[in-house]
């Protein structure tokens, strides 16, 4: 009952919005090489025990969900990514993250160097405090890019990816801390894509937007991920289902379950995961 | 465009600039522990001569302690000996206010000499003598006067005309702070037209007469002559005194230090620190006792029952409050406070540990008010709803909630109040008298470590057994906000936390 | 623990039927204990500020300001007292400002907090803000003109004394100790202003950390830096226990021309005036004039950095 009135209102959604490209709209097949794989990761923090054991592979410029309760980990392992976790104290890490057959938690790895190719949207925008400009050039800028006319074009081509550029262009040099929450995560956005990463990492990006901003977020990601390889947090399960091809259920730590959207939304393989879904926890 | 990009690869990029500056960092940050180190290390270095006698490397490096000191380990058993102290002493100061430095060095390397040829002998009395008949005719009919009279003899020998001093008027002083038995005009620096120096070894007194008699002020600061002078003695005494160094003060440093009279300046020098105890602590509480319980009932009032209005006006107050300077505080008290004070209250002596007390609870305020402060506002809220929904007023989810929550950091703030209360100099200084007596009245002088530090260090020949001394009260101001801060730190915090949080 | 005792109040007072007006009467006289507290606070720094102000404006003249003292410091102004405060708080600054930046930032954004290491330097700095000032001019006399001073010149020019005695140096370089750990606290309180995601942002774009440090956080907590540094100037300026017999002079009439000179504080001359002069009577106003130019000059510098810190404050908590 639930199930039909949940799939009901997915669908309805669905053909709100049309797919921009029929072959990589909605819930593509997974037909692209793993870009980002983990192997039996362990995560602690100090004594706690946050992720068990989490095997997982992301297809290349594919959207790829964590569902899951609150407080399961899908934002932790989203963080171990890209390293995130390094800057939280008395977090340890066992097992491996492979990105282009490297292990990112080798020693010998540069995590700059990771981050650069790993690019993060947090789930509270979080734009400087400096112009809009500045904003999304800090990258560019930060990579050792210093010839205004290249550092020009990449704003511009960042915000307009960001579909963001009509609305700012005339005000550039003013502070991002006077656009709107859905301006700013865009704007968030567009600083992420300015070094041009091969992932993005977006961490629940819509969950404290209106509806019209959250809309224009997802259509975003649809644009995105014939260039990017895309990982999103989300605890909206229609957003899961409107925008993803692959969706990972997390319960308490543990990778329950994942495969593809349709597959994960119409016949879910695990209880835990038929019963996350259908709403009757979390 | 981002698959042009090569695959990622291991290996570490270099970034040499970044971490020769975040080695820097972390080396700088380290300076605030050097730095406690250091102090711990040069404050007890100073003062340890007392415990173990003194170290070669200081005497020649500061000739003059070598003088003194080796008179005074001639005489170890009895103290009197540091009558040669005081002799250095006085010389330097006498040249100190005239311009014939020269002539003064002259006169102190011969006395010196003198000092020195007669200590070849065994007689230990010898040693002595030469010193007593330079100021014999004084020295037997007053002795507590000879001291302060001597730099007047001095300058009598000396060739270059110098200021009269009115010696009466200064020994009249020194005896009565020795003595103990207090005579108004010796702490009112009112009835006294000396000024608030009364215990402070009338050179300050003469310096100040000798500038203002004959317009020489300058030289009386010029530290040059007190270089010349120290590096003249220095090869004079250098040799002679190297035999006699170690047999210090070694063994009697407790008869030294836990004596009922603080007369450090005299024939027989007594640093006894029981006065000196009794009166910081006597101020100390005085401003505890005033102070602690206006800044904690404030810092309730903010916390729990102030308009946002009155929070907001009181706390830049009382930072205010925080950032005047004690100088001026000790000002404020000495000036004003202390005549009203004693108007009201009509008590005998002007400046006294309650005036010097209350001025200095205007220190303390600051500190307890803002620690605890943060203490009260750091107890949770769902603490004082779950007081309120119960029924409890205001006042008694103030009193009988937040307030027992808070107990451990309100300690902590009185703690490090008295700490300060403990240290506080300048108000000390200003506004107790500074006489060392142990009385048990609040209305009677005082004198504190700290201000006896700040009154006598000016005044005393580095290296000398006095300056010893002072540097030994230093280290027992260090020692104990050390052990107050280590307290606060380590065990109150911990209460503190966890009684919030539960247990 | 707490709450139980607040419950069993509060039942006792239902059970004797307590009026609402014994208990408003109670109440108001709690709140009216504290209140009054806070008024006699505010009361005692308006007395002081208000009989400082009264005893000095009168005799606060342009001579008064720039000349030096004469007749034995009797009459003339304070100007060598000025300009000696002033470059001694400059000297000071230039050592107690970086130092104490460099070591907030380490605290906030080096040092975790568990380490023996952090934890050691956050007590030293807790333990250097409450040693007694007295204790600084020991350590300053000690350290600084007894063995860095002697040293510098027993092996430049063996045999006189520049640097082993009592200069403007040594005095500045105590202060600068001493002023530190207020330097640190609020560079250290307004770091933390500095949010988080800030932090993240600019390392999930692949900066370094002293990249993230220099780009977000001291732009973010510039004010912080500059309340640290007013305040630690107006500490400087106020404190006179440590220059007691590090370098200040009990009367030089002209500026110090060296750092290895001695100069003339503010402080210390209100000190010098108040309980050293031979007519203490007579200088009475003179006292006055000059507690009121250190007073002004101190709460100038407070008042700036109340109000920059209230406004920092204000800030971190919209944000």
């Amino acid at each position: 009952m639930l199930e039909e009135m949940q799939k009901d209102h997915s669908q309805q959604l669905r053909t709100e919005m049309p797919p921009l490209h029929p072959d990589e709209g909605f819930n593509a097949p997974v037909n692209t090489p793993v870009k980002v794989s983990s192997r039996g990761l362990n995560l602690y923090y100090g004594e706690k025990h946050a992720l068990t054991d989490v095997s997982l592979e992301i297809p290349t410029n594919r959207v790829t969900a964590f569902i899951g309760p609150s407080g399961c980990g899908k934002s932790t392992f989203l963080r171990t990514l890209n390293r995130m976790n390094d800057t939280i104290v008395g977090c340890k890490i066992t097992g491996e993250v492979i990105m282009d057959s490297v292990n990112i938690y080798d020693p010998r790895l540069d995590v700059v160097e990771l981050r650069k190719r790993v690019g993060m949207v947090f789930q509270k925008s979080n734009p400087f405090p400096k112009s809009i400009w500045e904003n999304v050039a800090y990258g560019p800028k930060i990579l050792g890019e210093n010839n205004k006319s290249t550092l020009n074009e990449l704003v511009e081509r960042s915000l307009k990816q960001a579909a963001l550029w009509e609305e700012v262009k005339d005000r550039l040099q003013h502070s991002a801390l006077g656009l709107s929450g859905g301006q700013q995560q865009r704007l968030c956005i567009a600083r992420a894509l300015a070094t041009s990463p091969e992932v993005l990492l977006m961490d629940e990006p819509a969950s404290a937007l209106d509806p019209i901003s959250t809309a224009k977020i997802e259509e975003l990601i649809f644009q995105l991920k014939s260039n990017y390889t895309i990982v999103i947090v989300t605890h909206n399960m229609q957003q899961a289902a409107r925008v993803s091809d692959i969706t990972a259920f997390f319960y308490l730590g543990e990778l329950i379950e994942v495969g593809n959207t349709r597959d994960m939304f119409t016949k879910p393989a695990k209880k835990q995961t038929e019963d996350y879904i259908t709403g009757r926890f979390g | 465009m981002s698959n042009q990009k090569p695959p990622l690869q291991l290996g570490k990029k270099s970034r040499i600039g970044e971490t020769i500056i975040e080695s820097l960092i972390r080396g700088l940050s380290f300076i605030s522990i050097i730095a406690i180190v250091l102090i711990f290390f040069f404050v007890f270095k100073e003062a340890s001569p007392i415990f173990f006698g003194k170290s070669e490397k200081v005497v020649t490096r500061d000739s003059t302690s070598a003088a003194t000191h080796n008179e005074s380990s001639k005489t170890a058993g009895t103290i009197d000996s540091s009558s040669a102290t005081m002799k250095t002493v006085e010389t330097i100061k006498a040249k100190n206010g005239i311009k014939g430095t020269e002539v003064t060095v002259k006169m102190d390397a011969a006395g010196n000499k003198k000092k020195f040829t007669t200590s070849g002998g065994t007689v230990e009395q010898e040693v002595y003598d030469p010193f007593a008949d330079d100021s014999a005719p004084k020295k037997d009919t007053t002795p507590p006067k000879a001291t302060p009279a001597k730099p007047k003899e001095i300058k009598k020998e000396e060739p270059k005309p110098i200021a009269k001093k009115e010696s009466s008027s200064t020994n009249q002083k020194y005896s009565t702070t020795n003595g103990g038995s207090v005579e108004q005009e010796v702490y009112d620096p009112f009835a006294d037209e000396k000024g608030g120096i009364a215990v402070i070894p009338g050179q300050k007194d003469s310096k100040v007469k000798s500038s203002s008699d004959t317009g020489s002020v300058g030289d009386s600061s010029d530290p040059t002559a007190i270089a010349q002078t120290k590096s003249q003695i220095d090869s004079s005494a250098l040799q002679e005194s190297k035999d006699s160094l170690d047999r210090a003060h070694a063994g009697d440093f407790s008869n030294l230090l836990f004596g009922d009279t603080w007369q450090p300046v005299s024939n027989v020098p007594k640093f006894g620190f029981l006065p000196l105890f009794i009166g910081t602590l006597k101020v100390t509480l005085i401003s505890i006792m005033f102070g602690a319980p206006l800044a904690i009932l404030a810092a309730l009032f903010t916390s729990t029952f102030a308009p946002k209005w009155a929070r907001e006006t009181l706390k830049p107050i009382i930072e205010l409050l925080a950032g005047l300077p004690s100088v001026v505080v000790g000002f404020f008290a000495l000036i004003v406070m202390a005549t009203i004070f004693q108007d009201l209250l009509g008590y005998q002596y002007r400046l006294n540990s309650f005036v010097g007390g209350i001025a200095m609870s205007f220190a303390v305020i600051p500190i307890i008010y803002t620690i605890s402060e943060d203490a009260l506002t750091a107890v949770p809220n769902s603490l004082r709803d779950a007081s309120t929904a119960l029924g409890a007023t205001k006042w008694q989810t103030a009193f009988k909630v937040v307030l027992p929550s808070a107990i451990p950091g309100v300690f902590a703030a009185v703690i490090l109040g008295f700490g300060r209360a403990f240290g506080e100099t300048m108000i000390a200084l200003m506004a107790t008298g500074n006489a060392a007596m142990s009385t048990a009245s609040p209305f009677d002088p005082i004198r504190t470590f700290a201000a006896t530090i700040g009154a006598e260090m000016a005044e005393v020949v580095f290296g000398d057994q006095h300056y010893n001394v002072l540097f030994l009260i230093g280290a027992m101001l260090f020692v104990f906000t050390f052990t107050s801060n280590a307290l606060v730190e380590f065990y109150v915090r911990k209460r503190l936390i966890r009684r919030i949080q539960g247990k | 623990m707490s709450v139980s005792a607040s419950l069993d109040v509060s039942k006792e007072n239902s059970l004797l039927g307590s009026t609402s007006l014994k208990r408003r009467l109670i109440g108001g006289m709690a709140g009216g204990i504290t209140g009054f507290a806070a008024m006699l606070i505010v009361l005692i720094v308006f007395t002081i500020v208000i009989s400082v102000v009264i005893g000095g404006y009168k005799n606060i003249t342009w001579e008064f300001l720039t000349e030096a003292p004469k007749e034995g410091m009797m009459e003339g102004g304070i100007f060598p007292a000025i300009f000696g405060t002033v470059i001694m708080t400059m000297l000071m600054s230039l050592m107690a400002v970086p130092l104490g930046t460099v070591t907030a930032i380490y605290l906030s954004e080096f040092a975790k907090p568990t380490s023996i290491f952090a934890r050691s330097i956050r007590f030293a700095v807790n333990t250097l803000a409450s040693i007694p000032s007295i204790v600084f001019g020991l350590f300053g006399l000690g350290f600084f003109v007894q063995f860095v001073g002697s040293s510098i010149d027993s092996v430049t020019n063996p045999g006189t004394l520049v640097w082993g005695q009592p200069n403007i140096l040594w005095a500045s370089m105590t202060m600068g100790l001493l002023t530190m750990p207020v330097v640190i606290v609020s560079v250290e309180e307004a770091i933390r202003t500095v949010p988080k995601e800030w932090r993240d942002a600019s390392l999930a774009l692949g900066a370094t950390r002293l990249q993230t440090i220099r780009k977000i956080v001291i732009p973010g907590s510039l004010s912080g830096i500059l309340t640290g540094m007013i305040l630690a100037i107006s500490r400087g300026a106020g404190e006179v226990a440590p220059i007691l017999f590090t370098g200040a002079a009990f009367f030089l009439p002209q500026i110090p021309h060296a750092l290895s000179s001695q100069f003339m504080h503010l402080g210390y001359h209100i000190y010098i005036l108040a309980t050293q002069s031979s007519n203490v009577e007579k200088t009475i106003p003179l006292q006055y004039a000059t507690t009121l130019v250190l007073l002004a000059l101190t709460f100038t510098l407070n008042l700036t950095a109340v109000i920059l810190r209230s406004r920092l404050r204000g800030k971190s908590q919209s944000a």
